[in-house]
């Protein structure tokens, strides 16, 4: 279930939407119960709203640090289309479409099932993805996550039992991914040599590769 | 790029002659490490094709994917062993929700191999420049097996090379490989996940990979047989 209001629109005229009557703004509670049926929503097409400007790669990680809106698609809940927006998405439900977060980060729950391509600054998997994951900033995919699709992202972590049917490309940290059409298999990977004096934090594995 | 012609400088080997085993590693000798020279020759063989495409066919682990991310390689990960049993599962759920009766009972292990090639290993051709393949071909079914041969060749690139390991005998326990250094495996006990399914013999061995050029074999201490195959 929807915990704030999120930007949606249609992924093309016609196509189903997230109703927004099925959001709240409710951001600080604790996650509401799940809907019973597990039917997918079809709604009225939402006017699509402006994409936010494009930020620049270095402010990236900083404003998805100070974000503390999230939204919660909840267990039983389907959605359908394109999702766009700043702010934290948790996915426990299923989703398809496309997920485009310009800062914040999204989280697929271990009972999550994605269907789409997903790209934000900070990406983490605990359940399925059938998708190219983009993350501008950091990816981690982890012990029960299980991702048919291509992965693009200055630093990965991956933890023992993920599951990962792929490419994994590495990027400089910060650079925005290449999105046009998801098309992660264009963008430049950086070499060995490329990435000099990364900021790496110590308790994660990283995956920038050394200078 | 003819890499059965490249040799090390100061060097007279050829591709077919033994190899003695190298240098010890750095990392600390353990019960679940391993010693492979069959990497250490599979990565100098792959080192002249720059930013080289590599298909692991085991499991994905961080020390893996950061090992050949770091050398500038790009890594492809694809569990097959894991899809092939899964597959095999969702294939008998199927058949128990058959009405019987409607004449989709018989299916042959030939058929199921086929239907499961329809969606795993899709690469484009001459693609991969290197596959690592540790605890795979010796655990796949006889009707499975060729097939994976011929797609794997398919999508390698002329001069590409293969590692493989091979049980001299029925393991104990299965593991999963990761990569540690340029000559160090990890072994990570995983709970069974297929059947020991045969021992290959050294002329069987290159009978399955009968399109490939022979390289070079390396028997570790463990018995275990690495192969080591061009395209």
């Amino acid at each position: 279930m929807w915990r704030r209001t999120e930007e949606l629109k249609p992924a093309s005229p016609g196509a189903t939407a997230a109703e927004p009557a099925a959001t709240t703004a409710n951001s600080n509670s604790p996650a509401a119960p799940a809907v019973a049926t597990p039917a997918e929503i079809t709604t009225t097409p939402v006017p699509a709203v402006p994409a936010p400007p494009a930020i620049t790669a270095a402010s990236a990680p900083e404003k998805a640090a100070t974000i503390n809106e999230v939204s919660t698609i909840g267990p039983g809940l389907k959605i359908r289309g394109d999702i766009t927006g700043s702010c934290h998405l948790i996915i426990e439900g299923e989703a398809s479409g496309k997920i485009h977060l310009a800062n914040g980060r999204v989280t697929v729950g271990a009972t999550g099932r994605v269907n789409a391509d997903i790209e934000a600054p900070e990406i983490s998997v605990e359940g399925n993805v059938q998708g190219n994951l983009q993350a501008r900033d950091n990816l981690r995919l982890g012990s029960a996550s299980n991702v048919q699709g291509s992965v693009l992202t200055p630093r990965i972590r991956i933890e023992d039992g993920a599951r990962l049917r792929g490419k994994v490309e590495m990027t400089r940290p910060g650079q925005a991914a290449d999105s046009a059409g998801g098309k992660t298999s264009t963008a430049t990977p950086a070499t060995a040599t490329s990435l000099v004096k990364t900021e790496i934090p110590k308790a994660a594995i990283v995956g920038a590769p050394r200078s | 790029m003819d890499w059965s012609a490249k040799q090390r400088p100061n060097s007279t080997a050829t591709a077919r002659a033994p190899v003695k085993p190298g240098p010890e590693s750095a990392v600390p000798a353990a019960a679940n490490m391993r010693v492979s020279n069959g990497l250490k020759e599979f990565l100098w063989l792959i080192s002249d094709s720059g930013q080289g495409k590599i298909l692991d066919l085991g499991a994905v682990f961080q020390s893996t994917v950061m090992f050949f991310i770091e050398k500038g390689f790009r890594l492809s990960t694809e569990d097959l062993l894991r899809s092939w049993k899964e597959f095999l599962h969702a294939e008998e759920e199927n058949l128990r929700n058959t009405p019987v009766g409607d004449g989709n009972g018989r299916v042959s292990q030939g058929m199921l191999a086929g239907k499961f090639l329809d969606t795993a290993l899709q690469y484009p051709e001459d693609h991969f420049h290197g596959v690592l393949a540790w605890d795979l071909f010796d655990y796949l079914d006889a009707e499975l097996l060729p097939r994976v041969m011929e797609r794997l060749y398919t999508v390698m690139r002329p001069g590409g090379a293969v590692l493989a390991s091979f049980h001299s005998r029925a393991p104990e326990r299965f593991n999963r490989y990761k990569v540690v250094d340029s000559q160090t495996l990890e072994l990570v006990p995983t709970p069974t996940l297929a059947v020991h399914a045969r021992v290959f013999q050294n002329r069987e061995i290159l009978d399955i990979f009968g399109k490939f050029r022979s390289s070079k074999t390396f028997v570790g201490r463990d018995q275990v047989r690495e192969a080591l195959l061009l395209k």
